[in-house]
């Protein structure tokens, strides 16, 4: 291509008048109907006028275009704006420039129809720098967001293992506490048999030392009085229970007629005033060589001289109580 | 068909507008740009009087859709009415053959007498214009010593738009000052 400023186009070639009447036509035709065609002549009008102004036309080309000139006022008139817009143009400090952006090109206004927002935003240098720092920014803040994320994740699934952990710590002590309490359960009641075991014992031996026949026996700070069904206060079979001074218990040999009951309550009762006076639930029998005795042992201080009554009952495997037999005495101190 | 008495009534205009277009703006810009393009054709033809030619070509059209022609490819119609009334132009005219056209310089075609004041009314208008619009006109029309072709590519990459965009703004700014300079001049005569 040469240096002039058009190329052999055919609309140069139309506006010189170098086209054929069928080219001519064709051309014509074209631009009645189309738009944009109409417009590439007037842009191919612009360059032949510049050629024109800065005598870049071929001689022909020159000869046909001044030949335009005669007959166009308007022509003219376009030739003289673009001889001094020329000189203006070379003139110019701005344009001595080597084509630079001198200021940001409008993102919106300017665009070419059918490019994108992104594609304008990306073509200014200036943009550049502060969307490649935006961008590190945003990629740097992400991966402190997902690092941070994950810590957490992992803190929330570490204390809930500790927490079934301890719960099922709590689960085992719980099952121990309730075993434990169940020993100690066994373990008082074991105590409390063992205690009655001993008092049995202690009372055996007693018996033990007691003499063939029942009479008051005194021993050193006890006072013993046997009691059988069917005694009489007054008369022949009257129990007495003599109480010396310095006494400090009296023991009372219950003898049961027949052993019915698994266990006993028995309660002496004043005559005159009707007062319980002592009682004790829950006695055992004990065996001796005359027959089945309840033993009651009393503070002598709950018995001053007066008519007693011992009445005993029998409790049921119900926890029933059954009257048995009413013992009498009769407390004198010596 | 000669040049008749017909006048354009009011009419036979709005039915010709119809024809351009339903939407009255459209029909207007697309009457206007009929009007330049008859007014070129004519100028481009080397008639003289080419405004004359246009609207003896629009008047035929108008009568003819007003008498009741139909007529589908109104563009088409144009165009065929426009190389009727050429013909008969180049009948009732005679121009000068090329070949007896004497070769002038290009320095002796065209003197502005004016050339002074449409200097400084270019330099008014120019001053008018935005930065950038002046920047780049200033630029698409400097003078480089290498190829118009390469400078105006590299012009376009530096704005970062294609060439034929780069051109169709530089055309629309240099009418926009041919405008503003031809106004100039006027006020100044």
């Amino acid at each position: 291509m040469s240096d002039t400023e058009i190329n052999d186009s055919a609309e140069k070639r139309y506006l010189l008048g170098m086209c054929t009447e069928e080219e001519r036509n064709l051309l014509e035709e074209g631009f009645f109907a189309d738009e944009s065609k109409f417009k590439a002549l007037e842009h191919a009008e612009d360059d032949l006028i510049d050629a024109f102004v800065r005598n870049k036309l071929r001689p022909k080309e020159r000869r046909d275009f001044t030949a335009k000139l005669f007959s166009s006022d308007r022509l003219i008139q376009r030739v003289n704006f673009a001889r001094v817009l020329a000189e203006r143009a070379d003139s110019s400090e701005v344009s001595k420039q080597e084509p630079v952006v001198a200021t940001p090109r409008p993102l919106v206004s300017q665009s070419k129809a059918g490019t994108h927002w992104w594609e304008n935003l990306f073509a200014h240098a200036v943009w550049r720098p502060a969307l490649a720092a935006s961008v590190v920014l945003i990629i740097l803040a992400s991966w402190v967001l997902i690092s941070r994320w994950w810590q957490i994740r992992s803190e929330t699934e570490r204390l809930s293992t500790e927490r079934a952990v301890l719960q099922r710590q709590k689960e085992e002590l719980d099952k121990l506490a309730l075993e434990q309490q169940t020993r100690n359960n066994e373990s008082a009641a074991e105590m409390q048999r063992e205690r009655e075991h001993l008092a049995e014992r202690l009372s055996a031996l007693e018996e033990a030392n007691r003499p063939s026949t029942p009479t008051n026996r005194l021993t050193a700070g006890f006072a013993t009085i046997f009691l059988t069904p069917g005694s009489l206060r007054s008369g022949g079979g009257r129990s007495d229970l003599k109480l010396p001074p310095g006494t400090a218990t009296a023991q009372l040999f219950i003898e049961l007629e027949r052993n019915d009951y698994p266990s006993y309550d028995a309660s002496i009762k004043g005559v005159d005033n009707e007062q319980v006076v002592f009682s004790q639930r829950r006695l055992k029998p004990r065996k001796t060589g005359s027959g089945q005795v309840l033993v009651l042992l009393v503070p002598a201080n709950r018995l001053p001289p007066a008519d007693y009554n011992v009445s005993v009952h029998g409790v049921t495997k119900s926890g029933e109580l059954e009257s048995v037999q009413d013992y009498p005495f009769r407390v004198t101190q010596r | 068909m000669g040049r008749s008495n017909w006048t354009l009534t009011a009419e036979a205009l709005a039915k010709l507008l119809e024809h351009f277009s339903a939407n009255r703006e459209e029909a207007g810009r697309q009457y206007n740009l009929m009007v330049l393009k008859l007014t070129r054709y004519f100028e481009w033809r080397s008639r003289p009087a080419p405004e004359e030619l246009a609207e003896e070509t629009i008047s035929r059209v108008a009568r003819r859709i007003d008498e009741g022609e139909n007529v589908t490819n109104l563009h088409g119609y144009f165009f065929s009415v426009a190389r009727l009334v050429f013909m008969e132009s180049v009948r009732e005219d005679s121009t000068v053959p090329l070949d007896e056209i004497p070769e002038l310089p290009a320095d002796e075609v065209c003197v502005d007498e004016e050339e002074d004041e449409r200097l400084s009314c270019l330099d008014r208008c120019l001053d008018q214009l935005p930065v950038e619009s002046r920047n780049l006109i200033l630029k698409y029309y400097h003078d480089e010593k290498r190829a118009k072709i390469d400078y105006r590519k590299q012009l376009a990459n530096a704005l970062g738009i294609p060439l034929n965009a780069l051109r169709i703004r530089a055309h629309r700014i240099r009418i926009a000052l041919e405008k503003c300079v031809s106004e100039c001049l006027t006020h100044a005569a």
